[in-house]
């Protein structure tokens, strides 16, 4: 079934980004550039800009401008210990502005800072892109995972990158959600089904557990540890390996950072290495003045090195076991995602825990998140196809977090519940705290730590009360929480009209702000799009010369004409090595001069000079107005040529029709 | 003689009324079993099924325009309300006793906490009526 307009999903992952589709009753994963998911790193150079994999692979030459990990930073605070220790570890600069983290960028010799909400708006812009070209139409939307433990203020971020990159956001829902959505309706249970997905990432580790009968799939609780993850058990790993050297050769590690990077990938590479192996080694060499470092592993040392670790996976597992009120010998299906999945220990673990249970696992663990999220695309898009039960399905998602009020002496009272089923709708009653009080500052926080000053502020306002002693008013407050993050607070004193109040984030980008970045984003593209067409021009320019040289060489050298015309050749190729970085309309200038040239030859077999002299002078004189490439194709150059070595000119691609044009720009992009 | 039947037949005919007035009022606001069209006495599966089917139809993810999706959802969080309560058997129990009051009585979890609290509302009004 064609569609004119799709909808899509986007797992937006702080290390690989992966966007899927649902076509005709399955889910098809968009490659990019061949793999099937994008490396979520932008890149800045003298020229342009890079996203995906190319920015990825130039990594090692441009580590400052490169922009990682942006996930990381977005709709957090500069001051946050998070935004500070992840800061150690980025090659790129990151600076204050507003109390908010900017990656400072050089950009074609200049200096910019950006936000983290452009750098991620590159990312899904490019993701719309390649579906765009991938699908052959327009993308109406997206369906966009964040990780469950994102909070409001980086749930808005998030929001606020897909309205610079000008995509509309159906729906952002938590990545182990997704996952669960995928395998509910992938495998078409019949009767009640809970499943509980455990989600292994870099740096935090996120359970759900959720119910599935009838189509419908309850979200029961959710549970997460924020500092439990892969990069955990590096840490570990690169700990022991400096108390090694320090021990053996007096040497402290710590100081040269350089070193300590190498000695962490190093160890990531060992760990992934020991999840298929039960040994492996780690060979560095000159590490640390000229100390070249071997050390070999096994997969048990390496499990005993995080033994409790691994073991503080069980405690999130037993939370949300006890916050749904459930046994874990109710739960029929165990799912594991996420990188560190893979290590053999944490499988056994969890399996262990469930008494040799065995772990579903996907055929696709990396791509199951996004196609969660192709699934909720299509519902939320309207997109129904016969062959599919997507119409019957639905996700009652929760609240990630608690929803409160300050009351007195800044203590949090929630109103909503974390794991209330959204939408939600609550009230409380209550009362001032002093006598003969005229207004009632109502503020609003969302957190679960037990005073206001740890949690999260959304908004505050006041209302008027009549005057009474303390305790005898009755004010009402009223949360509203819909799916899409939106929220409410209403108050008022009983029997008088209400104050409302949309709750945003205060640190959110301001409209005015969000206006000028997608400005900036089309200048970007702008500038992308003409260094793209830059290239192509050189590639035709100097695949077009060639093919004239090689056509020339293999026919008569004394034919005074064709003599010229490599001899223009030749002028035009170290034109070309000169000229670098010319502008696309001096390279096309040349290429229509070479074509003329070339084509008066083969039209006329006793040539005027004239002609051909003034052809010449026009393709090396400077130029000024910018042309549009021919459209004909050209004529085969000389006619005595002989037959055999025009057929191995004829791979050269020189025609340059309009159709042509535009492949060549989509390629390279 | 006759004085005392007509008394009678008043005073039957007045609690008759009030009974029916009660009862009317209440079938006016409508309880959470009718809200999911259920029996007083149904199951804990009945309910979540009768839920599920009516999520299914009213959840504002289903509904496709937005001024509907408003109402929607006010309906979609009153039946999760309604399915919550009854689905908790401690919270059915007071329900079924003291009525939709109970949701705002805060600090009660187990079924005394709920007896206590309702007869400490209730008591003045039978002792003081």
């Amino acid at each position: 079934m064609a569609l004119d307009s799709y909808a899509i999903g986007i797992d937006l992952g702080t290390a690989n980004t992966c966007v899927g589709v649902y076509l005709d009753g399955r889910v098809e994963i968009i490659p990019h550039e061949g793999r099937s998911s994008m490396p979520s790193y932008v890149a800045f150079t003298e020229t342009g800009r890079l996203i995906g994999a190319a920015a990825k692979s130039q990594v090692g030459i441009n580590p400052k401008n490169t922009v990682f990990d942006a996930l990381r930073l977005i709709g957090r605070r500069y001051s946050d210990a998070e935004v500070q220790a992840d800061m150690k570890h980025f090659p790129f600069q990151v600076l204050e502005k507003k109390g908010k983290p900017v990656i400072s960028v050089e950009y074609r010799g200049n200096t910019r800072h950006l936000t983290p909400e452009e750098i991620l708006s590159m990312i899904l812009s490019r993701a719309k892109k390649d579906a765009e070209i991938y699908l052959g139409s327009t993308i109406m939307g997206a369906v966009i995972t964040v990780p469950s433990y994102f909070n409001s203020s980086q749930r808005q971020a998030i929001r606020d990158a897909a309205l610079i990159s000008e995509l509309p956001v159906l729906l952002l829902i938590n990545g182990p959600t997704a996952a669960c959505s995928d395998y509910v309706i992938t495998r078409r249970f019949e009767g009640e089904r809970n499943v509980l997905v455990a989600d292994f990432g870099a740096g935090t580790f996120n359970v759900v557990l959720a119910s599935f009968e009838e189509g419908i799939l309850e979200v029961k609780s959710t549970a997460s540890d924020l500092h439990l993850g892969g990069e955990d058990y590096d840490n570990r790993m690169v700990n022991h390996f400096v108390n090694e050297i320090k021990r053996k050769t007096k040497k402290d590690l710590t100081v040269n950072r350089r070193a300590l990077r190498r000695l962490r990938t190093a160890c990531e590479a060992a760990k992934c290495e020991l999840s298929s192996r039960k040994q492996t080694q780690i060979e560095i060499d000159s590490l640390y003045d000229e100390f070249d470092f071997t050390s070999t592993i096994t997969r048990a040392w390496f499990e005993e090195l995080c033994q409790d670790l691994f073991r503080s996976h069980l405690d999130p597992v037993e939370r949300v076991l006890r916050d749904a009120k459930m046994d874990k010998s109710s739960v029929h299906h165990v799912i594991v995602i996420g990188g560190s999945s893979r290590i053999p220990k944490l499988q056994t673990l969890l399996s262990y825990y469930w008494g040799g249970k065995e772990l579903s696992k996907f055929l696709n663990p990396d791509e199951t998140v996004a196609r969660g999220a192709a699934i909720h695309a299509a519902i939320m898009s309207g997109y129904n196809s016969k062959s599919s039960n997507l119409d019957e399905f639905l996700l009652l998602d929760v609240a990630p977090f608690s929803l409160g009020i300050e009351t007195a002496a800044g203590c949090m009272t929630p109103i909503i519940k974390r794991n209330s089923t959204i939408p939600i709708r609550k009230s409380v009653v209550v009362s001032t705290y002093e006598d003969n009080q005229t207004s009632f500052l109502v503020s609003a926080f969302e957190g679960e730590r037990a005073l206001t000053k740890y949690n999260i502020p959304l908004g505050e306002f006041s209302i008027q009360v009549s005057p009474a002693p303390r305790g005898v008013p009755q004010i009402e407050i009223t949360f509203d929480c819909d799916r899409h993050d939106n929220k409410w607070v209403t108050a008022a004193e009983r029997g008088t009209e209400k104050g409302k109040i949309y709750l945003r984030y205060f640190d959110r980008l301001s409209p005015e702000e969000i206006e000028r970045m997608k400005v900036e984003a089309r200048i970007y593209d702008a500038v992308d799009k003409a260094e793209a067409e830059r290239v192509s021009a050189r590639n035709a320019l100097e695949s077009h010369v060639y093919s004239v040289k090689r056509d020339v060489s293999s026919s008569d050298p004394r034919n005074a004409s064709i003599l010229r015309v490599a001899t223009l050749a030749d002028i035009l190729l170290r034109w070309l090595d000169e000229n670098q970085s010319a502008q696309a309309s001096e390279y096309l200038l040349r290429l229509t001069g070479l074509r003329e040239v070339a084509a008066s030859i083969t039209s006329e077999s006793i040539d005027t000079d004239t002609t051909k002299v003034e052809a010449v002078e026009r393709v090396q004189m400077p130029v000024q107005p910018i042309q549009a490439p021919p459209s004909q194709p050209l004529k085969k150059p000389p006619p005595s040529a002989d037959t055999g070595a025009d057929a191995n000119s004829a791979p050269i691609n020189v025609t340059f029709s309009a159709g042509n044009w535009q492949k060549t720009f989509k390629d390279s992009t | 003689k006759h004085r005392r039947r007509i008394q009678i037949v008043v005073i039957s005919l007045y609690l008759a009324f009030t009974i029916f007035e009660a009862d009317w009022n209440l079938r006016r606001d409508g309880d959470f079993y009718q809200a999911l069209g259920v029996d007083h006495d149904a199951d804990d599966k009945a309910l979540k099924s009768k839920f599920r089917r009516l999520a299914a139809q009213y959840h504002p993810d289903k509904i496709s325009s937005a001024e509907a999706r408003e109402n929607a959802e006010a309906y979609f969080v009153h039946l999760k309300l309604a399915s919550d309560t009854l689905l908790s058997p401690v919270k059915r129990f007071a329900y079924d006793r003291f009525g939709p009051d109970i949701l705002g009585w805060r600090q009660c979890s187990s079924f005394q906490d709920y007896v206590l609290r309702g007869f400490q509302l209730l008591a003045p009004y039978y002792i003081g009526g």
